[in-house]
């Protein structure tokens, strides 16, 4: 005859098996970006500023009706090890134009918070609204220059900018743009 | 028949030792103690100050110093300890202990990691300064007024001051400043989904990942900016806030992480659909810290969705709380408003020319006011814009008093004219007399009140610098415009 206090037991040991998880349905399931160009720029940004310029698809048509678009520029490949400094990016500034964050054409800021080592990191920005006022304007014309501005510390008001040892440059591997 | 119930003996004995600690799927006590749920937070609420409004005198620097200085004090075996707390982000230090080296980077559980980090870490604070009153401040490094890092954590520089490091970016100590660009936060707040897909960064939060990942790759919107660059500022070359795996060792770490996750709250607050996610293991998945007293504890995305209910905390007013440009979801000059069913309150042809360094005021008398009851709108239209030699922009007052300083932040700032096109080349530049496009602006001023006499002053504006000794110098332009006007539709 079986004994009721193992046979509770083993009742109870069933009872706490592990449930099945759900499945879960993530965010990735859902279409993929669609690469519209891909650059390998390989670029050094060790001076105040630096222009890089690309080949960009001439034609961008606009998402089908009833389907919302977002067009992302990525940099990716970014080293920023001891830089110590961030970059304003823009995009299609006009020579001698001031740069500020209020321009039309500011994208938007470029930096990297990483480990030691780290291979590289991508910052992407919604470029959506940039690149159909390009369109508009009749400036979308099969190449898109970047110009990345350097920034820093400011000095306290009345004080002169303190000493310090120059940082590495930062390096930004390649730029991609996609329709998301 | 006998080892038969042998074996069901021993797996009832087995199911009753189960039994008796847990089996709740999922637990990961390890050693086989309970690891309980989130410990119950205190009954009280606490409103995390701004520091740049406390006194620096007063008791709530003295308590967040005095805490600081008892967890300094700790082993850094202890889990209550300063270092233990900072480890948690990231160390270098041998040993591996729990849960160290589990900050979240770079996917969407950024946000939901650091503020379960904070939660913790602040309770610990609390209770190591003896003041049970005691919140986290965050430093509103938008504010223009708060530029530098606080004066509390530079102010004595001497290690009589647990909050002083010297480990920071050149400059930083004596109070140089972060440029404004990089403390804007209005580009994340344009965006109304939390979450990407995976590999995608145009988000609020970060990308979607099936598991923790300590460094993801690739940054959401409000990590990004200005998360990382105030990281890359306060560090510099080599200080601590540029490596993840001592940032947390400087107080400053705490303060910006309070604003970031401030700014969490700032963009729900914003609505338009924008919410937390629901789906997927942002909510469920745990993640292991130490409370108090010294308890592992875990926590997950849903149990810190509302800070206020959940986790009883709140912020004290800052940057983004209130509408402004800041805050703007579009903050580019605008087409111009609707032409139907709209009056003009003032037209003015001025063919007016701003070339001068300084600026230039415009008046209108007699404009009548929109009525407080009314649901109509106030649209200020600058027409027939053109210019000449780009290189500044020029920002936009209503009714600026004479001798106050313009202040994009201010109640009398309205926009900005920011012209771009190809600048004229060769003669036509020597000459002055080509001018390139032409454009109408127009801002929504309602909340402004105009009447009366109105007074429109035009700051021009240009490229900030920070090479030492180089003067700011507005480069030579030209921008005209023929019409102000001012419509109510």
């Amino acid at each position: 005859m079986m004994q009721p206090l193992p046979f509770l037991a083993t009742l109870l040991l069933l009872a706490c098996q592990p449930q099945p998880e759900e499945a879960i349905t993530m965010e990735s399931d859902q279409p993929k970006a669609e690469a519209l160009a891909t650059r390998d720029i390989d670029a050094t940004l060790d001076r105040e500023r630096v222009t890089v310029t690309f080949a960009v698809p001439k034609a961008m048509p606009e998402a089908a009706p009833g389907k919302t678009e977002r067009l992302g520029l990525y940099l990716e490949g970014i080293d920023a090890e001891g830089a110590g400094v961030y970059f304003e990016v823009y995009a299609e500034l006009p020579e001698g134009a001031a740069a500020s964050p209020d321009s039309p054409h500011y994208v938007g800021t470029l930096s990297s918070f990483g480990p030691k080592g780290e291979k590289g990191t991508t910052v992407g920005y919604d470029v959506t609204k940039l690149v159909r006022d390009l369109q508009a304007k009749g400036r979308w014309d099969g190449e898109l220059a970047l110009t990345f501005v350097r920034r820093g510390l400011l000095p306290p008001p009345g004080q002169p900018a303190p000493e310090a040892a120059p940082g590495k440059p930062v390096k930004v591997k390649r730029v991609r743009l996609v329709r998301e | 028949m006998f080892r038969l119930t042998k074996l069901l003996a021993f797996a009832g004995l087995f199911a009753a030792v189960l039994w008796g600690t847990s089996c709740t799927p999922g637990d990961n006590g390890g050693d086989g103690t309970p690891t309980p749920s989130p410990t119950t937070p205190p009954v009280e609420s606490f409103v995390r100050p701004n520091i740049g409004k406390l006194d620096l005198a007063g008791p709530e620097i003295a308590a967040f110093r005095a805490g600081v200085a008892a967890m300094q004090a700790k082993p850094s075996t202890d889990p209550t300890s300063w270092t233990y707390q900072a480890n948690i982000h990231g160390t270098y230090d041998a040993g591996d202990l729990e849960a160290w080296d589990t900050c979240q980077h770079g996917s969407f559980f950024f946000l939901s990691w650091h503020r379960m980090y904070l939660y913790y870490f602040e309770r610990i604070l609390r209770s190591a300064s003896g003041d049970p009153n005691f919140a986290l401040p965050y430093w509103d490094y938008t504010d223009p007024t708060q530029r530098a890092i606080p004066e509390a954590l530079r102010n004595p520089g001497d290690a009589s001051n647990s909050l002083f490091v010297t480990e920071r970016a050149p400059g930083i100590n004596n109070g140089a400043q972060v440029p404004a660009s990089a403390t804007t936060f209005s580009n994340a707040m344009t965006f109304t989904n939390f979450a990407s897909p995976q590999s995608s960064g145009l988000s609020f939060g970060g990308q979607t990942v099936p598991a923790p990942v300590h460094f993801g790759g690739i940054f959401g919107a409000l990590e990004s900016q200005p998360h990382n660059i105030i990281h890359v500022l306060v560090g510099g070359n080599n200080g601590w806030m540029i490596d993840p795996n001592l940032a947390a060792r400087d107080p400053v770490f705490w303060l910006h992480h309070a604003n970031i996750d401030r700014l969490w709250n700032v963009w729900l607050a914003l609505g338009g659909g924008r919410t937390n996610p629901t789906t997927g293991n942002w909510p469920t998945q745990k993640f292991t810290f130490f409370d108090e007293n010294g308890t592992k504890v875990e926590m997950t995305g849903q149990e810190v969705v509302d800070s206020a209910a959940q986790l009883h905390y709140t912020y004290a007013p800052g940057s983004g709380d209130e509408a402004g440009p800041e805050t703007a979801v579009e903050s580019r000059p605008s087409e111009p408003f609707t032409d139907a069913a709209s009056d003009v309150v003032f037209e003015k042809q001025v063919g007016t020319r701003l070339t001068k360094q300084t600026k230039v005021a415009l008046s209108f008398p007699d404009a009548p006011t929109l009525e407080t009851a009314s649901t109509k709108r106030d649209v200020l239209v600058i027409e027939g814009i053109k210019y000449g030699r780009p290189g500044v922009y020029y920002e936009v007052y209503a009714n600026l008093p004479e001798g106050t300083a313009p202040d994009h932040q201010g109640p009398h700032y309205v926009g900005n004219i920011a012209v771009f096109g190809q600048a004229a080349t060769g003669a036509e530049a020597a000459s002055g007399k080509h001018l390139h496009e032409t454009a109408t602006l127009a801002y929504d001023v309602t909340d402004k009140k105009l009447g009366g006499a109105v007074t429109l002053t035009f700051v021009p504006k240009g490229l900030e610098t920070t090479e030492p000794g180089l003067e700011a110098a507005l480069p030579a332009h030209e921008i005209r415009f023929e019409k102000v006007k001012l419509v109510r539709e």
